[in-house]
């Protein structure tokens, strides 16, 4: 029998993504924490903030990391489908 | 609901008018029904084309979606369709109601949602006039954003985006035959999309919102995205915490009642907060923003069940029996509480099922939760092979929907993969690598017999059973 002492190994890539998400969420607020200025240009103006503290990039990296092209022509528009989509999607079916 | 002929009401329109169209429809299969001749069933229609005779359709440039409810589809169409013809604007629309639930569910992708009519004006000025006459005569009538567009204003139901034009066929039907010897354009080529917004130019739509949400939540990521609304991680810049803020779009999935996803968002928070246990999210705040109604709550660290227990399959490694053993109680003690609360969950699977970094257990997404004998659903929902028979079937939430969504998770933690879409699982129980006294307990849990547990307290009595023979052996 197995123990629980539990052995990992790479995470899939949703997951990945996920938790890169959630440690830069966390960078973001303990910068925002620990700097006033930069917590105020925040509320005032994210996008600048976010650019000039160099997180704009990441955060725009996870957002096209799972773009999906679908057969779609809109540009710029990231999609996924998640299992759970297509679960409801069956069952709407199922009626 | 019952079907309405949208042909029907096109027709009619054009033949009240003093110019000649061609009408034409298209099938799900993609193929065209013939101009003028007899029509395909309803049934098998997907899209209704019309443009003016001898008209020039460009190849590309703005092109106008106008959204719709199946429910306002009638409405929408009645409004839209005068402006339409007497502007001599080739369009094309969704065949009926039951083609627009098709597209707003998703099911032809998420830049699908909400494009009840596609129009394709001949000019620059055309688009701007006519988007802006198509808003006045909608307003007030229901209709989802089209994600992949420009809203004309806040709440409306006409959108603008440039892109290809092909009233025959474009990417919406996304068909993959030709028809009528044109080529399919599948993808559009946006190079030559103009810089500036013609339409902000003008006037005649509103620039939209930017910044935070609610002037304090930053969304750093969009973690799920569904016709049915979203789930961003967010910072809380005024408490400085981190959170979860599910999203629910206007006018999703709206039910004859003119209840929408917003609906479903507001019950779940009722519900965390009737819960009160500390193995759900906290609820901080429910927020409207814009036409979107969003629930700030408590991010919960860790990952899934299906993800926890996906590397153990890529190790190559059985659970530790142990641990199925400790989270099985755990979900069914977890789930007694909230039935001694006459509440039932409706959505046991691995996906709803947190492992915490210290290998506890957290429970999350509760719109389907609903107090027995509540909760009869227009739109059956739950996870296939996690969902019993009865609620597939839209009935009212019984205590057995439960039992059957712990049985169909003990499955997964012991089997390690996930239960088989079905409703019903007892036949898919005899595997040479099912224990015989588990695949007795899931039987029991999601059997329609009658020795099936009659609750999970006694579930749970049969687990420690279990357990008990497991230190025996």
């Amino acid at each position: 029998m197995a123990d629980e002492n539990m052995e990992l190994i790479p995470e899939n890539v949703q997951a990945e993504l996920d938790q890169k998400a959630k440690d830069l969420n966390k960078r973001i607020l303990e910068k925002a924490a620990s700097d006033e200025d930069f917590r105020g240009h925040l509320m005032e103006n994210p996008d600048e903030a976010l650019q000039q503290a160099g997180f704009a990039d990441e955060i725009k990296g996870l957002a096209t990391a799972d773009e999906a092209s679908e057969d779609s022509d809109v540009e710029g528009h990231y999609m996924w489908r998640t299992r759970r989509w297509w679960q409801y999607g069956v069952l709407w079916h199922w009626r | 609901m019952t079907d309405i002929d949208f042909l029907t009401q096109v027709e009619a329109a054009i033949a009240a008018s003093d110019t000649a169209w061609r009408v034409g429809v298209v099938q799900h299969d993609g193929r065209q029904g013939s101009w003028h001749a007899q029509p395909p069933p309803i049934a098998d229609r997907r899209w209704i084309q019309a443009e003016p005779s001898g008209a020039v359709v460009p190849d590309r440039g703005w092109k106008l979606h106008v959204s719709a409810t199946p429910w306002s589809a009638p409405d929408v169409l009645s409004r839209v369709l005068p402006l339409l013809i007497e502007r001599r604007a080739a369009f094309k629309i969704a065949a009926s109601p039951a083609v627009v639930t098709s597209l707003n569910e998703g099911e032809g992708g998420l830049t699908q949602i909400g494009k009840f009519v596609t129009v394709y004006p001949a000019t620059e000025a055309a688009a701007i006039e006519l988007a802006s006459a198509l808003h006045l005569a909608t307003d007030g009538l229901r209709g989802p954003a089209v994600p992949s567009d420009q809203p004309l204003r806040r709440g409306s139901l006409v959108h603008y985006r440039f892109g290809a034009f092909d009233p025959a066929v474009d990417e919406a039907a996304a068909p993959l035959e030709p028809i009528e010897g044109k080529t399919v354009a599948i993808n559009d080529d946006t190079s030559d999309r103009p810089d500036s917004d013609p339409f902000l130019a003008a006037g005649v739509a509103e620039r939209p919102t930017e910044g935070l949400i609610a002037d304090r939540y930053l969304v750093t990521s969009t973690i799920y995205d569904s016709p049915r609304g979203a789930v961003h991680v967010a910072s809380d810049l005024e408490r400085l915490l981190p959170c979860i803020l599910k999203r629910a779009p206007r006018d999703a999935r709206v039910l004859p009642d003119g209840s929408d996803a917003r609906d479903q968002l507001r019950h779940e928070a009722r519900v965390l907060m009737e819960i009160s246990d500390p193995r759900v999210p906290a609820v901080y705040e429910l927020i409207d923003h814009d036409d979107d109604l969003l629930l700030s709550m408590e991010l919960i660290e860790g990952e899934k069940l299906s993800r926890f227990v996906a590397r153990y399959v890529g190790a190559g490694r059985p659970l530790p029996t142990t641990t199925i053993l400790r989270w099985a109680k755990e979900v069914a003690e977890f789930v007694g509480r909230l039935h001694s609360s006459n509440l039932v969950y409706r959505d046991v699977s691995s996906a709803n099922v947190m492992v915490t970094p210290a290998l506890g257990l957290r429970f999350i997404d509760f719109e389907l939760a609903n107090p027995v004998g509540r909760g009869e659903t227009y739109y059956p929902a739950g996870t296939p092979g996690y969902c019993s028979p009865g609620q597939a079937a839209g009935r009212a939430a019984a205590f057995t929907d439960d039992l059957y969504g712990i049985g169909a998770l003990l499955y997964f933690l012991v089997l390690r993969e996930e239960p088989p879409e079905t409703t019903d699982l007892a036949e898919h129980l005899d595997r040479p690598d099912l224990p015989q006294e588990v695949a007795e307990i899931i039987r029991r849990c999601v059997t329609t017999g009658g020795d099936r547990y009659p609750s999970v307290d006694e579930l749970a009595k049969a687990l420690v059973r279990w357990g008990d023979a497991l230190i025996d052996v």
